[in-house]
């Protein structure tokens, strides 16, 4: 169909290579080569817009993709931009990033108007096709991660489940506390990073800088919920407890026994009775419901 | 009013931005635009304040990507996620722009214009009256900026969105501000073309802000309105009378008080040109 082939010739001019013809004529030779689909009047249409308006659309279109990865990725950007500039990608943070996501265009295009889509690509792409920029920091895939868990938290469909009010456990008696049906919701990520993202976030919101030098390593288990406005939180947890965690079928009704018991087991080593160990599930359990990570069912 | 939309006067566009302060001091605003791409199939936080604006205001959709002039094959389920979406927001219209977005199956993420021709007439009016069957609402078109058009030399822009109208027998949502960059960038009269389209399909107006690039206005949303727009747009209401109209402010969104001062800026207007009747009126 020949509409289709303009509207890919047209895509190609301002997406991925701009005619290199200095003249209407230059670029009317150079389109018969390129476009042989097209007709003589299609091209000659083609031809006479001058290279600079097609560079509008360059423009507009990685400004917008940048737009949303900035939104999305601000800590991860921050981290890649400045080795950006030094090799020479750019000599401001815009055009640095700009290129960037040109090359991620180039790379894995964008082939939804979905900004999962858009955050899933970036993060393969910076992790799989630049190893240069990969090693700026070797906690940049797990920031990456961090960045598009709290997309996907915030996203992410809801929970038929409805919120526990921690006062109503408190008024219960042991027995009927661990016969307590809860469900984890299917927005709930659950995490092992190998550097504490949580503080580092927690500097960036606080600074809109990063700590130099970055942090070195040191793992954390961590859940991604929502908090009471229903916004993405993060929130550490034990590694019992994000092994409790990850033991339970996500939208499933389990109790809190089926959550304390793989927890107590993992923590066998960490106390000296099983009392102890489940006064601190108890204690860990209550930040659970403030980042909205086990309700109960409705 | 086309297709006896109501006229809700000025309005502001739903951003992510606002939700919270609009949820807890909801301000006074004739309605808001959503564009659906930002809630459909989200749940938590967005899908609860949206529930909560559209509670309280009139919502009416306005869409970024049907990619209604795209030879790829429409994408039927996301057109039916719309409809569902505009139910659930009590849309009295839905909007999208006449322009490609998708081509070869790659978003190019902007509002790409299409050929003036024959050829994109009969693609887009086939495409929109399927649209329109699911929708089952008015739909409207909206008339896009273009730096460059793949193809002018069959017919002109008025001429190429007058025969699509006509064609799809779908509405225009007229936005002032794309129809005064057009005519600076394209070297047109702005009125000359007003008077050559089919003004009575006009159900709703856009409003925005530009700038400068190079020797081109960009169409950015990240300004005020500009005085000459608002002088168009007086001459718009001259023409029209009392309708729907939409401050679009999207990118360095400012404070909902002052996206709101521009929205009151539109309603005074509208209320000078057109007397001082009750907004909600047809
Ligand atoms: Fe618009």
């Amino acid at each position: 169909m020949p509409l289709a082939d303009v509207l890919a010739a047209f895509r190609t001019l301002i997406l991925d290579d701009p005619p290199t013809g200095g003249n209407a004529d230059a670029r009317g030779a150079e389109f018969r080569e390129r476009f042989k689909d097209l007709t003589a009047d299609e091209r000659a249409d083609l031809a006479a817009i001058p290279p600079e308006r097609l560079g509008v659309y360059t423009h507009l279109i990685f400004s917008g993709e940048r737009a949303v990865l900035q939104w999305v990725f601000p800590m991860s950007l921050a981290v890649v931009t400045p080795r950006l500039i030094e090799s020479g990608a750019g000599a401001t943070v815009r055009e640095a990033q700009l290129a960037l996501v040109r090359d991620l265009h180039r790379v894995r295009p964008w082939k939804s108007a979905s900004h999962r889509d858009l955050a899933r690509n970036f993060e393969a792409y910076l992790v799989h096709d630049r190893a240069d920029l990969a090693g700026v920091w070797l906690g940049l895939a797990n920031l990456l991660d961090f960045e598009r868990t709290e997309l996907e938290v915030l996203y992410h469909s809801d929970s038929l489940a409805e919120t526990i009010a921690p006062p109503t456990l408190a008024t219960m008696s042991v027995g009927e506390l661990m016969a307590q049906p809860i469900v984890r919701p299917g927005y709930v990520a659950l995490r092992e990073y190998a550097y504490d993202l949580i503080a580092l976030a927690n500097h960036w919101r606080r600074e809109q800088t990063l700590p130099r030098p970055l942090p070195a390593e040191m793992s954390i288990c961590a859940v991604c919920g929502r908090n009471a406005e229903l916004m993405p939180m993060w929130q550490a947890v034990s590694a019992p407890l994000l092994a409790g965690l990850a033991a339970i079928e996500p939208e499933t009704p389990a109790t809190i026994n089926d959550l304390a018991q793989v927890f107590v087991t993992h923590a066998a080593d960490t106390f000296s009775d099983e009392t102890e160990a489940f006064g601190a599930f108890f204690t860990e359990f209550v930040s659970l419901l403030h980042v909205g990570a086990v309700l109960q069912p409705r | 009013m086309y297709a006896n939309l109501p006229a809700l006067g000025a309005g502001v566009g739903l951003r992510r931005q606002h939700l919270q302060e609009i949820i807890a001091d909801r301000p006074t605003v004739g309605w808001f635009e959503v564009i659906p791409e930002n809630f459909l199939q989200r749940g938590g936080f967005l899908a609860d304040a949206l529930e909560r604006v559209a509670t309280a205001y009139p919502c009416v959709g306005h869409g970024v990507s049907l990619s209604i002039g795209s030879t790829d094959p429409l994408d039927r389920e996301h057109v039916r996620g719309v409809k569902q979406f505009c139910d659930k927001i009590g849309s009295r219209w839905f909007s999208d722009h006449l322009c490609f977005t998708m081509v070869d199956h790659v978003n190019l993420n902007d509002l790409i214009p299409l050929p003036f021709t024959e050829e994109a007439i009969e693609n887009v009016a086939a495409r929109v009256r399927i649209v329109q069957d699911i929708l089952e609402r008015p739909f409207l078109l909206e008339n896009v900026t273009y730096y460059a058009a793949p193809s002018r030399s069959q017919m002109s822009e008025a001429e190429f969105i007058t025969r699509v109208l006509e064609r799809s027998d779908c509405g225009l949502l007229l936005d002032v501000s794309n129809v005064l960059l057009n005519a600076r960038n394209q070297e047109y009269d702005p009125e000359a073309f007003l008077d050559s389209i089919p003004l009575e399909r006009v159900g709703q107006l856009h409003l925005a802000g530009f700038e400068e690039f190079g020797d081109v206005l960009l169409d950015t949303h990240a300004r005020p309105v500009a005085d000459d727009t608002w002088v168009l747009y007086r001459k718009v209401l001259e023409r029209i009378g009392r309708t729907s109209v939409l401050i679009e402010w999207d990118s360095e969104i400012p404070s909902l008080a002052r996206l709101l001062q521009e929205a009151e800026m539109a309603q005074q207007l509208m209320d000078e040109v057109c007397g001082s009747a009750s907004v909600g009126n047809d």
